[in-house]
């Protein structure tokens, strides 16, 4: 190892240390002072409230559907994304950036605020509903509204320009000059899409996946409104909600908030133990060699 | 060295964000505690509510006395209230808080005995004085239904039965998220009479399960936000409703909605003024709830929302026919129940469990 080695491996630590003392401090702080005020104001004792929501089937069976919810959506958002994706890191630079633009902007736009357009595109007296009816697909008009369907049909909306930017910052700008230089070789564009731009963007997508899936864990307010708060559609963030606001219970809401962070932190490894995420993630340091 | 001005660059940056963070987390409106206090402020609800409030309460104080009220809100978290106590960092004076909070506020210890402060409450409706709190209005939990699905000179909806009745009245229902209130109705809409729901002091939990079993199918939304059910109700989404009496009456009379409101075997609950420990001044405090609670105030509140006074003399300094149409209005008042904070305060926790439990069963 030569000196520039150590001194960008330095460099690369204090860039990563800094940030990530930043979060830590935001993050860990709030959850230790939570755990210590729990653990002091609980009739119980920590450990029986721990054993509570372990053993009791309610929080095992929201705990799993919040994974399944999250898992569908990191699924149809990598479905939406890939395509969005292709074509803004294939267009001319200048419709590039203005594609890439009106993706980002739509960030720009309060998660409520897009939910509730959903719940009118989505409501019985909505265009959908009505397009549909118009159309003879349906006698009279539906609802869409209030089913595990509309919860991930929205989360994978708002989660989609995270993907985006994701698998686009994996490959940067060279992706026109991939695709030019397959075709010189004369790949078709199914080799092309094979061979070079999945392997290319993979592991933007591999980290869009690990970013839709966090956030999609501890998503509240879309699965409340769009799920109608039925049972299939309720989310760990709601019962936390419900133990902190309604009912001031700070030890089973810590408790169900780190059975979250833990759930959270189990969801990364578990995706980093798979071989091929690994030897891509693996890859993420050495990038500058390449 | 380059590498030191950068770390220098970033401490500055941080300390910028630090410091901008600082201050836009300082809470709004409210003054600053280590000033001299010529003000009081008043944690309610916002929106249109605290429009009425001041209107009703805070503008004519303030003439009154020529102290300030500052308003602040929230959206009824007892949590909040909590933290705030433990904390020792109350920004409060007066708290508008549920019935609920109360109870478990006093469990907790967090709120401040106003029992021996020799207040009259002899206009006060008995229900509405506590030790901890003192009434500041009335709201109900409603039947509400559509009037395009079930219109005028036919059979319209009229008790929680008729709620549970399919198949006189097809179609999808909401109601709200909350073991509250939910678990008295399906006991009501299973023939238990207002008077016996509680009776010694219990609520027959299991009888009510089976009860809402039957109509679990058909309520499409569980609803958590207040307006939610009146639009669904406005749009036809669903053709009855379990939801606060006071938004389907505004509905109903102000927005022309084509909704009815039921104030038949609505279940009713006060809300209280309460002081949290750690306020600044509990004599000041009480002096504005000693204000909002005569006669002239709460007319006032109640003819601009439609919450039912706390003070029986009220409705003298009403419009009578308005009067007439408000939850507490004796004609009301009588056919409704009155809803149990003791009992829930006891049992919300594993009740709130099972309700959530329950919901997810197929």
């Amino acid at each position: 190892m030569n000196y520039n080695e150590a001194h960008r491996r330095d460099r690369r630590r204090f860039w990563v240390g800094v940030p990530l003392a930043w979060i830590m401090f935001g993050l860990g702080l709030p959850v230790l002072e939570l755990a210590r005020v729990s653990a002091a104001s609980s009739d119980h004792g920590w450990f029986e409230v721990f054993r509570h929501i372990t053993t009791t089937e309610l929080y095992q069976r929201v705990l799993l559907n919040t994974v399944w919810i999250s898992l569908q959506v990191v699924f149809f958002t990598a479905l939406v994304a890939y395509p969005i994706a292709y074509v803004v890191g294939h267009a001319a630079e200048r419709a590039g950036r203005l594609l890439f633009f009106a993706i980002i902007s739509s960030m720009w736009i309060s998660i409520l605020i897009r939910t509730y357009a959903w719940t009118v595109l989505l409501q019985r007296t909505g265009p959908i509903s009505n397009a549909l009816v118009s159309l003879g697909v349906f006698n009279e008009l539906q609802s869409f509204m209030h089913s595990r369907f509309a919860v991930v049909l929205g989360m994978t909306h708002i989660m989609t320009p995270y993907m985006v930017v994701s698998i686009l910052s994996a490959s940067g700008k060279r992706l026109s000059e991939f695709s030019y230089i397959s075709r010189v070789f004369g790949a078709t564009t199914f080799l092309y899409l094979v061979r070079v731009f999945i392997p290319q963007t993979m592991r933007g997508a591999i980290a869009g996946s690990g970013l839709v899936l966090l956030l999609s864990l501890g998503f509240y307010i879309t699965p409340e409104l769009l799920g109608g708060g039925k049972g299939e559609t309720m989310m760990i963030a709601v019962l936390i909600d419900e133990q902190i606001s309604t009912l001031g219970n700070w030890s089973t809401g810590a408790a169900l908030s780190l059975l979250l962070i833990g759930t959270v932190v189990s969801a990364l490894l578990a995706m980093y133990s798979v071989p091929a995420v690994r030897r891509y993630v693996d890859r993420l340091g050495h990038h500058d060699k390449s | 060295m380059k590498s030191k001005s950068r770390v220098v660059a970033i401490l500055v940056a941080a300390s910028a964000i630090g410091a901008i963070l600082w201050w836009g987390s300082r809470p709004n409106g409210e003054e600053d505690p280590s000033g001299p206090k010529d003000d009081i402020v008043v944690l309610s609800f916002g929106g249109a509510f605290a429009e009425a409030q001041r209107a009703a309460y805070f503008d004519p104080y303030e003439e009154d006395t020529g102290i300030k009220v500052v308003d602040a809100s929230y959206g009824g978290e007892y949590g909040k209230l909590k933290a705030a106590v433990e904390s020792g960092n109350v920004p409060w004076d007066v708290v508008d808080i549920e019935s609920s909070a109360l109870l478990r506020g006093k469990e907790d210890g967090i709120l401040l005995r106003i029992g021996e402060h020799n207040f009259d409450a002899s206009q006060l409706m008995p229900e509405a004085v506590d030790e901890y709190g003192i009434g500041a209005d009335l709201y109900s939990v409603s039947l509400g239904f559509n009037t395009i699905s079930f219109p005028d000179g036919e059979r319209q909806p009229a008790t929680w039965k008729d709620f549970w009745d399919i198949e006189s009245f097809p179609g999808p229902r909401t109601m709200k998220r909350d073991p509250r209130f939910t678990l008295e109705i399906a006991l009501i809409a299973d023939g238990v009479p207002l008077d016996e729901i509680y009776s010694s002091g219990e609520l027959d939990v299991d009888r009510a399960f089976a009860s809402l079993n039957r109509i679990k199918p058909h309520i499409a939304v569980w609803w958590t936000t207040g307006q939610q059910p009146i639009q669904l109700l406005t749009d036809g989404e669903v053709v009855m409703a379990a939801a606060f009496g006071a938004r389907i009456y505004t509905a109903q009379h102000d927005n022309g909605a084509p909704v009815r409101l039921v104030w038949n075997e609505g279940i009713i609950d006060i809300e209280y003024w309460a002081v949290l420990k750690g306020s600044s001044s509990l004599e000041r405090s009480l002096d504005f709830i000693k204000f909002a609670s005569s006669a002239e105030p709460q007319a006032e509140f109640s003819t601009r929302f439609p919450l039912g006074p706390v003070n029986i003399n009220a409705f003298s300094h009403m419009d009578e026919e308005y009067a007439r149409k408000l939850n507490t209005h004796p004609d009301n008042y009588e056919t409704q129940l009155l809803f149990s904070a003791s009992y829930w305060a006891k049992n919300e926790e594993a009740v709130r469990e099972r309700f959530n439990a329950w919901l997810g069963e197929k």
